[in-house]
């Protein structure tokens, strides 16, 4: 192993080691270039001359980008392995990597094929609306699925706060950011606190219940095969709260205001909301989906906020830390300051 | 003295944007590379505006922190939050507080010391307020004093904008 990079020789002598197979050749290791908090390694092997498929997925350089553990990311793919709710299976969590992989801790699943590409999906053309429109049904099921688990008998109580009610989730999930954020900030954020008044004055109360929450969630987040979603990634921002909350961290998997069109119809925002609450009994208003839109700002601060603390203690980070503690920061500044009023 | 920094870097970042970025195939490497010829035009933005923002940030500060403290002085009795009653004072050490001597220049870490001063009493006066709204919300003087804190907040977004590309919209960084 090379500073950060994990060669074939590096795998090869790892899966000797934590499994004791007889033989173990790696066909094929591919670096995920996508995700700016962690990476992912997809390892394909032949064990015992069997082919096998591994993911591994470890912090970057410099740490978590998000102030959300890799064991905790661990913890709620395995709670969810054995639900209807489609996630790449757990395999283990190396808290002690070993002289084979030198670094941080990381965890292996398995491999689901498939890929975060929805074929069309971003082709302009009016004719791969009807792509967009199945896409988003889709995507509605798989959010109904998440938010209707029993997320108290999964043991999610356990790793995560749980707010007092279904009423107070907009309150608790504003203070348990603003706690978070405490917790690790190196400089005031008077912008943060400007509107924090807003977030307070206007938390909605009208939740419906408490709900397992995916956080991220959208195209890029997910796999898919043949048009439907095999496995749910990227649980880095998950918690417990009101359901409309996924909605404001949906990517492009919402219509846009103009709608898409299958031909006949205009597949709107309030079409979307519609499927998905026939099929899981949950009502989203663009009132509560609106008040997330501005929590996602305050999200985007946080693990800005985050981002800057290994340049600041002038570790070696990735540059994406940099990004991320600059332009991303800003932006959810701005996102917070556009929303409370301190822009026009 | 020529090049300046800043001419150095401008030329930096076209030899790695034109001959080292194109060039890695690995689509991480790739990526890595977007992201690091941005971060260096931030970095030269930064060259370019970011002492004259901190300078102009400082004294607004400063002017809005003085109002502030004549405010509140002004207004402790009136309400019930007795955090108010601390705050005139450490307003005043926070302006009045040096981080360089006159004969020195004053280097861009001393002036990031001071504005986080100013900023960390300009957040305590902040919530100082929420916490009076009740008490001192329907005042002409105390809605002024919010319109200034946020006039001061807007104005700070807009200087530092000036080094930061909007994040996630465009092309890949």
């Amino acid at each position: 192993m090379k500073d950060n990079k994990i060669e074939t020789s590096d795998f090869e002598g790892y899966l000797l080691h934590k499994l004791e197979p007889a033989t173990v050749e790696i066909e094929e290791i591919t670096k995920f270039e996508r995700g700016f908090s962690r990476e992912t390694w997809f390892v394909k092997t032949k064990i015992n001359g069997t082919t096998k498929d591994y993911t591994f997925r470890r912090d970057i350089p410099g740490g978590s980008i998000q102030p959300f553990p890799l064991r905790l990311e661990y913890d709620i793919y395995d709670r969810l392995s054995n639900t209807t709710i489609p996630v790449a299976k757990t395999l283990w969590y190396e808290e002690n990597p070993t002289e084979f992989i030198p670094g941080p801790d990381f965890f292996v699943r398995e491999k689901v094929e498939g890929s975060w590409i929805v074929p069309n999906f971003d082709n302009p053309a009016v004719e791969y609306d009807d792509v967009r429109i199945s896409a988003c049904l889709e995507h509605m099921r798989k959010l109904a699925l998440i938010h209707t688990a029993d997320w108290k008998s999964l043991g999610f109580a356990e790793i995560f706060s749980v707010p007092p009610n279904a009423a107070s989730c907009a309150t608790h999930t504003v203070e348990r950011l603003v706690g978070e954020l405490r917790n690790f900030q190196v400089e005031p954020l008077p912008v943060v606190t400007e509107a924090l008044e807003w977030l307070r004055e206007n938390a909605p109360e009208d939740s419906p219940c408490i709900s397992l929450l995916k956080g991220t969630n959208g195209i890029g987040e997910e796999i898919w095969q043949n048009n439907e979603i095999v496995a749910l990634s990227d649980w880095e921002e998950s918690s417990l709260g009101d359901p409309a909350s996924d909605f404001a961290h949906t990517q492009e998997l919402l219509p846009p205001p103009t709608g898409w069109s299958n031909g006949t119809n205009t597949f709107h925002l309030k079409d979307a909301l519609s499927f998905y609450e026939s099929i899981s009994g949950i009502p989203i208003t663009e009132e509560r989906l609106n008040f997330y839109r501005v929590v996602r700002s305050l999200e985007s601060v946080l693990f800005s906020h985050h981002a800057s603390l290994p340049l600041i203690a002038k570790e070696k980070p990735l540059a994406r830390f940099a990004w991320v503690a600059t332009e991303v920061m800003h932006g959810g500044e701005m996102g917070l300051a556009r929303a409370s009023g301190i822009l026009d | 003295m020529r090049p300046r920094a800043d001419e150095v870097l401008n030329s930096v970042i076209w030899s790695f944007d034109t001959y080292i970025t194109p060039e890695l195939e690995e689509p991480f490497n790739h990526s890595l590379a977007l992201t690091i010829g941005n971060m260096l035009r931030n970095v030269l933005e930064r060259i370019e505006s970011e002492g004259q923002a901190l300078f102009d940030s400082n004294r607004e500060l400063e002017s809005i922190l003085l109002a502030a403290k004549n405010y509140i002085t002004k207004n402790t009795d009136a309400s019930k939050n007795n955090e108010l009653k601390i705050l005139p004072a450490r307003i005043e050490e926070a302006i009045e507080k040096q981080f360089w001597t006159e004969e020195e220049y004053p280097s861009l870490e001393r002036v990031t010391e001071k504005a986080t001063l100013l900023r960390a009493s300009l957040v305590e006066v902040i919530e100082g307020l929420q916490n009076a709204k009740n008490d001192l919300g329907e005042d002409e003087e105390y809605k002024e004093l919010r319109v200034q804190i946020r006039r001061y907040l807007k104005n700070q977004l807009a200087r530092e904008a000036k080094w930061s590309t909007e994040a996630l919209q465009g092309l890949r960084r």
